[in-house]
């Protein structure tokens, strides 16, 4: 079964094409957050899973990306497919500010800069009222335009994103099969062993962490128009934590692992409304317990099993 | 001691110094790399050659001191950019990449010599493919070289450690580097494993490639060395071919110690 990834990818594609069919509004609702917040998982995937940067600031970027585009599309009244440009490129260009400083601190001090970020971009929100509206935040943002549809309901909005994660995914797949995803792994298995291969180690840290953000900063737009209102807290440190933990339960090397993640933990709250006030602590316990006896996170688990599931041994 | 013109000598270390504190490491150390020969770097444990070699390798900044290749200097350039000019290198304990496939833990060494941006890469042009295709195979005739090719789509991990070792050296070769920097790679190869390396660095040096082999194997160093230099304390104390040096007092002394090296005459 050679190819058993990719029909494994077609059959989760044609699963998501009929699944609005089959959903309830709410539930209709959160598989399109989790579809857009799955590309920045993806973008944390690239930095974190293969890189080893440990980006905690993914939330201050889907944030950049949310305002850009709302605030652009509330005051000049400037469409979709123009905002979204900007808010890729200003999410882009805030990270490579940031990276070139930033990448000097290894490990945890990189995860605190980072996490400090994210804390001074919840701050500027709230505070720079004119520009953001402070705790107010932003609301009525206009509908995506797309060939002369107008996309206003649960159902435009889950396809619009499922289009996006298609095409981030398929952008994080190629970059791994070629020298970048190659040489980001390789920086996080062994540094120094990269350098002496000729790897352009601190380039291809700055890459990863610009990729990651601006995917962040396009799951903000699409959330922005999504949501058609946004506020401080939406972006706030937690969220970047939340993001960490979907990565991590799906299998933080892999594309497939960022998606399956995002829409668990997306969900979860849900299955789980059962627990009423228990809810956090028995979320915290599943996590913790998942992460033991999964540390390779689903996908990981899968292809540790497969070859047992499948009759196959694998060679020595 | 010979001179060796200055022609011959691909790579010239001078009074390369590094200083951790109050110890100095490697105190100012003359080394001179001949063209396409095995230049053997052998001193007891704690002599300072990992020190010495990761000075080369651009891991650990100089004190002072200066090496070049060519005429070009080395020093003060980052690892990455001494793999592109031509100097590589292998670790004393086998780093590799375990997330990776063999054969892609090789294509990693050619890294610094791609053509491919990331738009190439995105958008599958043909530079793209064409770049990939002859990579994979460049990879896929050292693995054959080295009899891995089997191993080529397996994760590291599945490797037992000779195989390990074999893959370093491909990888560090794949980048056609004109000196190839071997950290002691015979420690924990099995009587044949060593053979089998012997013969490789052999057809390597046949080949034309220049090789510093810094090793504790004396045997494999007498069979394989054109030359030899010894240091101990961070000191070169002697230089010479392996008979040479076999024979040198001080050599003897700073393996065995003052009393053996007086019973052995």
């Amino acid at each position: 079964m050679r190819h058993a990834p990719l029909i494994g990818a077609l059959l989760a594609i044609a699963a998501a094409l009929v699944a609005p069919r089959l959903l309830s509004e709410f539930n209709l609702r959160l598989a399109t957050l989790s579809l857009h917040t799955s590309i920045a998982v993806i973008g944390l995937c690239i930095a974190f899973g293969w890189t080893g940067l440990l980006h905690l600031g993914q939330a201050a970027f889907i944030g950049i990306g949310a305002y850009a585009t709302a605030i652009l599309s509330t005051r000049l009244g400037l469409g979709f497919w123009t905002t979204m440009p900007v808010a890729l490129v200003a999410s882009g260009l805030v990270a490579l500010c940031i990276a070139v400083p930033m990448l000097r601190l290894r490990g945890h001090y990189l995860a605190l800069a980072v996490l400090g970020f994210n804390v001074t971009f919840e701050i500027v929100a709230r505070n720079w009222t004119k520009l953001t509206g402070g705790f107010d935040g932003i609301t009525d943002i206009p509908p995506v335009h797309l060939f002369g549809l107008v996309i206003n309901d649960d159902r435009g909005y889950y396809y619009l994103s499922l289009g996006f994660a298609i095409l981030c995914a398929l952008f994080a797949l190629a970059l791994r099969h070629s020298r970048y995803g190659r040489a980001m792994i390789a920086i996080r298995d062994d540094e120094l062993a990269a350098g002496t291969s000729s790897i352009s180690v601190t380039r291809m840290k700055v890459l990863a962490f610009v990729i990651a953000s601006m995917l962040a900063g396009l799951s903000g737009a699409l959330y922005a128009h999504h949501a058609t209102f946004i506020a401080p807290q939406d972006f706030e440190f937690a969220k970047s934590v939340t993001i960490l933990v979907m990565l991590i339960l799906g299998g933080e090397i892999s594309v497939a692992g960022a998606i399956l993640g995002t829409v668990i933990i997306t969900f979860l709250p849900e299955w789980l409304r059962f627990l009423g006030d228990y809810y956090q602590a028995v979320f915290g316990l599943l996590v913790l317990v998942i992460l033991i006896v999964m540390p390779n996170g689903i996908v990981g688990k899968v292809k540790q099993l497969w070859p047992m599931l499948t009759g196959r041994k694998t060679h020595v | 001691m010979s001179e060796t013109a200055p022609s011959d000598t691909i790579l010239s270390v001078r009074g390369l110094t590094r200083r951790f504190g109050g110890l100095l490491a490697v105190n100012s150390v003359d080394l001179d790399l001949p063209r396409g020969k095995v230049l053997a770097l052998i001193g007891p444990n704690g002599a300072g050659k990992s020190t010495f070699v990761n000075l080369l390798t651009g891991v650990y900044a100089k004190t002072s001191g200066s090496v070049q290749l060519d005429g070009r200097e080395l020093t003060g350039l980052s690892p990455s950019a001494i793999a592109r000019a031509g100097l590589v290198r292998t670790f004393q304990n086998g780093r590799l990449f375990s997330r990776l496939t063999v054969i892609e833990n090789v294509m990693t060494g050619a890294d610094g010599r791609s053509n491919v941006n990331l738009f190439d890469a995105v958008a599958r042009t043909p530079r793209f493919r064409a770049e990939e295709r002859s990579v994979r195979e460049k990879a896929l005739t050292l693995l054959g070289e080295l009899r891995l090719e089997e191993d080529a789509e397996r994760r590291v991990g599945e490797l037992p450690y000779g195989r390990q070792r074999k893959l370093e050296i491909a990888r560090a070769l794949i980048l056609q580097p004109r000196i190839l920097l071997l950290d002691e790679p015979a420690a924990g190869l099995n009587s044949g494993e060593v053979e089998d390396l012997i013969a490789y660095v052999s057809l390597l040096r046949e080949r034309g490639l220049s090789i510093l082999l810094i090793e504790h194997n004396m045997g494999l160093v007498m069979r394989l060395a054109d030359r030899v230099a010894v240091i101990n304390f961070g000191e070169k104390i002697a230089e010479g071919t392996p008979a040479e040096v076999r024979n040198n007092e001080r050599v003897i002394e700073a393996y065995l110690g003052r009393k053996a090296s007086h019973a052995a005459h």
